[in-house]
């Protein structure tokens, strides 16, 4: 595949503190992910695995280097045009507590599309075909406070692809569920993915996980060295 | 072990705060702003009751009889050998006279002014008795209290100058009794004759006090109401001068009213405040079940963390609270203007301080009770499911609504169909069903707002108003309470106020009116002779004369005051309207009726034809009530007595003013500059003043009084915002993640922002929508309460400016706390909004 890359990573640092106190995480990293393709990003924990996929996927800011996702500049995008790269183009699945509390489970599915102008009664339909896929129909209208752990995770996974999205960020979207419920989180996150042709950067310590990505990049004290299948 | 386990829990809480400083700071800063106003209120309205409970005489032996003269002239001299002559015990005269001390800067004092005959020393105490005998009074020399005198350090050998009826007298001061001898230290004790001369009260008597000598007191007492009949009442030497205690009502009534609204808003705003802090702490707390914890842990650590916050905010609340207080003495001081008596009041503040105390402590309990009731359902699964921090579920509506309603509409009918006397009850369910209402609304607009096809600000709103409603609770009640009761005040105050003011009006249509002594400063001491009407006639350009007098005479145990028109030029000089009986009433009266004022009439229960037994110095009579005139100015009500009633009552026929009409053709300035040419050599303190500045004075000492609950009402008001507005920031930060994850799902910061406003601005509309009617009502249930002591009945009249500037007040409040909480901030990495603590 010749396409340009849907997010490229050139160079990225990122640094905490200020002065004296002043602890380097990442060192001049590089990535390049291409649509359709899955990467896993494993490490040590405390080796910047979060910190680097919060810098990629624009949730932080890194202190050098450049992100480009989409052929858009990170850095140049404004507060706004970020939020509409996030509903559009961007899903995310965190490890635990996805959903806003006071939105029912396909209100929080359909957010993503409302709020890049789709009308609510479409959104929710959308929503709710989504939550089929991943077995919840029936949880519809219940709110996050009434399901359990594996079922928010499976939601979650449904707003992040919900709005066809072309690239799913997920830090650990199995750590916080027991073997079975995560087995089942990540059949879906994949074959759902895989079914929208979006290209995914997952962060693992599951190795089955991992295992099944199309590349495998290891974080070792900030720094990133890629391996495995690279188109 | 147990000890460890509480001071585990102790530490956690801790700590969970210290993540929440908003949170801490809102409960430190409730409990602080409720105990300063509780404090504030309570000293106002005890130094006032301290002042109207009169003026107590400590130095009196107990086992003396005292007889104290009802009517305003005294006891006359053959009463007062009656009395000698039926107990056949010995016997002493005072007169007790208020007066203004005058001071060099033109300020002056009220003083109470005894005179005293030499026998006295056999009716006090030991020491008071020792320290007149070591210096007696030479001529021209008085005796001060140590506790007057030492504050302003006037000291044995200085000069005092008073007042006198008709000119300024000075005394040299002989010694300073130690301690308070009377009225608090506030009194200035001279020879017998020498007073009565200076008040033109020749041969009259105060008070008479009788030595028991070991006798039977009941036969004692028996003998002297026997020998008085009826002219005076028999008491305890420390029930002496006490009829203000049953006087002035009205201001003891709306200030004690507004002391329990104040300390209600306060305690709500507690309770809420405290409520919330403690359920900040529950994720921490299931937490710490996982070790082990148990229930009796969880609330002696809670309270070994709350107990020493709720102290360290009640001390720094009292004593602002102490200094606000003292800081309103100005306040306090119009009060007892208004009573005109010899009173200075003081600020007490222990009985404040405890009811305070009393307030925090019972709202605290019952915050930390319900609070903690929750905690004991804690359970260690919370800790792992993290349900217990998002397991926020949409609010029931049915039920609560039809509760509140239902309240509401109680209340309603009981405060605008009851009798008289019940719609004041109606305010207890009024205020509780819009506590009530005020919560489900926004409620039941979030479930509105979700009908259709809603945006992202309007889908994220309505739910969060469903969902919140635990949160938005404490915002919605604290906005309604303090709403109701600022608008409930404000409104009882401007309803007297107006209707003292048309009272003023109708018997002050004169242009000019020579006073005796400054507005304001008279104790009814001092006054202008009768004599002076036909030199102010011959005055250009004066075309009426007519003169006014009032005093005070003590009627069942209490003051009432009692005016009196001369029956000339009086269609020219009054406008008063008579309810019932002749129209020309006052032209009419006799020696042996009177009129009443329609506030006395209500307050007192008579009407035309009832009669009413008068003290006179002589004995007693009864005259006949001959119509109820329509007049609010007097607290409690006052009667209307012909010249000659007046001059037998006083036993002078002295007066306290002149009110005069000018001609249409005469400049009034210089009728009034003639005038004051007139009366000005011969009674440097009198002053002539034009119609504006009578009326401003006299209707404004009431205004004046009112307007501070006005001010009080709005300081509440905006207090309580202000910790809403709080309270609003510190609950934004547990929303932090919430927005955050909104924002995840493409939200930007300014939709967040426009939501957490239309919710702000929504919480608050809905409150008023409740609290605003609600308030309008409870003005005619304060009004009602009121009235019960005063008689007074006044229109209602809607405070605008607060009822109008209520709303915007609370939302740009509200504003500002989102201002200051910047939730939206565009440019905080939302890595950081999403962390948990
Ligand atoms: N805001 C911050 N300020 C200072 N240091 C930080 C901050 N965020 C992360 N770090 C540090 O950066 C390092 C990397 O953190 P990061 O969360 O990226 O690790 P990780 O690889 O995701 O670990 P884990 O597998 O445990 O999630 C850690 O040492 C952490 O202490
Ligand atoms: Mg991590």
């Amino acid at each position: 595949m010749t396409a340009s890359p849907v997010l490229r990573a050139e160079g990225v640092s990122r640094e905490f503190g200020r002065g004296e106190t002043v602890t380097k995480v990442l060192h001049d990293c590089h990535l390049e992910v291409y649509a359709g393709q899955t990467v896993a990003i494993v490490g040590k924990s405390g080796s910047g695995k979060s910190t680097f996929a919060n810098c990629l996927s624009g949730l932080d800011r890194p202190t050098g280097g450049r992100i480009t996702l989409l052929g858009q500049d990170l850095a140049e995008l404004d507060e706004p045009r970020m939020a509409r790269m996030r509903a559009e183009h961007i899903g995310f699945v965190l490890q635990k507590d996805n959903l806003v509390p006071t939105l029912t489970l396909e209100e929080n599915v359909a957010a993503p599309l409302i709020m890049s102008g789709v009308k609510l009664s479409a959104a929710l339909e959308r929503a709710r075909a989504a939550l089929a896929e991943v077995g919840l129909t029936h949880r519809a209208r219940s709110w996050p406070g009434q399901v359990s752990g594996g079922e928010a995770q499976r939601a979650a996974v449904a707003r992040a692809c919900v709005s066809e999205p072309a690239i799913v960020f997920a830090d650990e979207p199995t750590g916080a569920l027991d073997e079975e419920n995560g087995l089942r989180v990540q059949e879906l996150l994949r074959a759902m993915v895989k079914e929208r042709g979006a290209a995914t950067v997952i962060i693992t310590h599951d190795l089955d996980l991992a295992a099944g990505a199309d590349v495998v990049a290891t974080m070792t004290a900030g720094t990133l060295r890629a391996a495995g299948r690279v188109f | 072990m147990a000890l460890d386990a509480t001071m585990l829990v102790s530490r956690s809480l801790m700590r969970s705060w210290y993540f929440r400083p908003a949170r801490l700071a809102a409960a430190i800063a409730a409990g602080i702003a409720g105990v300063l106003l509780t404090t504030a209120v309570l000293v106002v309205y005890f130094a006032v009751y301290d002042a109207l409970r009169g003026a107590p005489i400590t130095a009196v032996r107990d086992e003396v009889v005292a007889v104290e003269a009802s009517a305003p002239a005294g006891l006359a001299p053959s009463v007062v050998d009656e009395v000698g002559q039926r107990t056949g015990l010995p016997t002493t005269s005072m007169l007790v006279v208020s007066a203004s001390r005058l001071q060099d800067d033109g300020t002056t004092t009220p003083m109470l002014v005894f005179g005293v005959e030499p026998e006295l020393g056999d009716f006090v105490d030991d020491d008071l008795a020792e320290q007149t005998r070591e210096h007696p009074l030479g001529p021209g020399e008085v005796y001060l209290a140590a506790a007057w005198a030492d504050q302003r350090g006037v000291k044995a050998g200085d000069e005092i100058r008073v007042g006198g009826t008709t000119d300024v007298r000075t005394w040299k001061v002989a010694a300073i009794l130690r301690g308070e001898v009377a009225n608090r230290g506030s009194v200035i004790i001279a020879p017998r004759p020498v007073v009565a001369e200076a008040f033109g009260r020749g041969e009259f008597t105060d008070v008479v006090l009788v030595d028991q000598r070991g006798q039977d007191r009941a036969r004692v007492v028996a003998d002297a109401t026997a020998a008085v009949d009826g002219a005076a009442a028999v008491k305890d030497p420390k029930d002496l001068l006490s009829g203000y205690r049953k006087s002035f009502q009205t201001f003891l009534t709306i200030l004690a009213m507004f002391a329990v609204i104040a300390v209600l808003t306060a305690g709500v705003v507690l309770y809420l405040t405290w409520r919330l802090a403690l359920d900040d702490a529950r994720p921490a707390l299931a937490r710490m079940r996982l070790t082990g914890v148990r229930t009796s842990h969880l609330m002696a650590g809670s309270a070994a963390v709350m107990v020493p916050i709720l102290l360290v905010s009640y001390a720094i609340g009292v004593v602002l609270g102490v200094l606000v207080g003292s800081r309103l003495d100005s306040f306090s001081r119009q009060i007892t203007d208004l009573s005109q008596q010899a009173v200075t009041p003081g600020t007490p503040w222990q009985l404040p301080a405890l009811g305070a105390l009393l307030a925090v402590v019972l709202m605290f309990l019952a915050a930390w009770v319900s609070g903690v009731r929750r905690f004991t359902k804690v359970e260690a699964i919370e800790a792992v499911s993290g349900r217990g921090e998002v397991a926020v579920l949409p609010g029931g509506v049915r039920k609560p609504f039809l509760l509140g309603a239902g309240l509401l509409v109680t209340g309603v009918l009981v405060v605008l169909l009851g009798p008289p006397l019940v719609q004041s009850v109606g305010l207890v369910p009024l205020l509780g069903g819009a506590a009530l209402l005020s919560v489900v609304l926004p409620v039941v607009i979030g479930l509105a707002l979700r009908k259709g096809e809603p945006g992202p600000v309007r889908l994220a709103v309505s739910r969060q108003l469903q969902l919140g409603w635990r949160r938005n609770a404490a915002l919605c009640v604290t906005f309604t309470v303090s709403v109701v009761s600022a608008v409930g005040m404000a409104g009882v105050a401007g309803s007297i106020r107006h209707e003292v003011a048309a009272s003023v009006e109708r018997w002050t249509p004169g242009d000019l009116y020579v006073q005796a002594a400054p507005l304001g400063t008279n104790l009814r001491n001092e006054t202008l002779p009768r004599e002076l009407e036909q030199e102010l006639r011959a005055v250009d350009g004066v075309e009426a004369v007519t003169t006014f007098s009032f005093t005070y005479l003590e009627l069942d145990g209490r003051r009432v005051q009692v005016w009196s028109w001369a029956r000339s030029d009086l269609d020219r000089l009054s406008r008063l309207t008579v309810t019932e009986g002749p129209a020309d009433v006052l032209t009419l009266l006799g020696q042996d009726d009177i009129a009443v004022s329609v506030n006395y009439a209500d307050a007192q229960g008579v009407e035309v034809g009832d009669r009413l037994d008068l003290p006179l110095p002589t004995g007693h009579r009864s005259v006949t009530i001959k119509a109820v005139v329509d007049d609010s100015a007097s607290d409690g009500g006052m009667l209307i007595a012909s010249p000659e009633l007046y001059a037998e009552l006083t036993g002078s026929t002295q007066v306290y003013a002149f009110f005069v009409g000018v001609g249409a053709s005469a400049d009034k300035a210089v009728v009034r500059d003639a005038l004051a040419a007139v009366v000005s050599d011969a009674h440097p303190r009198s002053r002539v003043v034009t119609q504006q500045i009578l009326r401003d004075t006299v209707a404004n000492i009431t205004a004046r009084l009112v307007s501070a609950f006005e001010v009080f009402a709005w300081v509440m008001f905006v207090l309580a915002v202000l910790i809403g507005a709080a309270s609003l920031a510190s609950g934004l930060v547990d929303r932090k993640r919430a927005n955050a994850l909104l924002r995840l799902s493409g939200a930007t910061a300014k939709t967040v922002r426009r939501q957490l406003t239309v919710e702000v601005v929504l919480i608050a509309a809905g409150s008023a929508l409740v609290s605003l009617p609600v308030g309008w009502l409870a003005i005619v249930a304060l009004l009602d309460a009121q009235a019960v002591q005063s008689g007074i009945r006044p229109p209602v009249e809607i405070p605008v400016l607060l009822s109008a500037l209520s709303l915007p007040l609370v939302i740009a409040c509200m504003l500002l706390a989102l201002v200051i909480a910047k939730p939206g901030k565009a440019n905080t990495p939302l890595r950081d909004l999403l962390a948990q603590d």
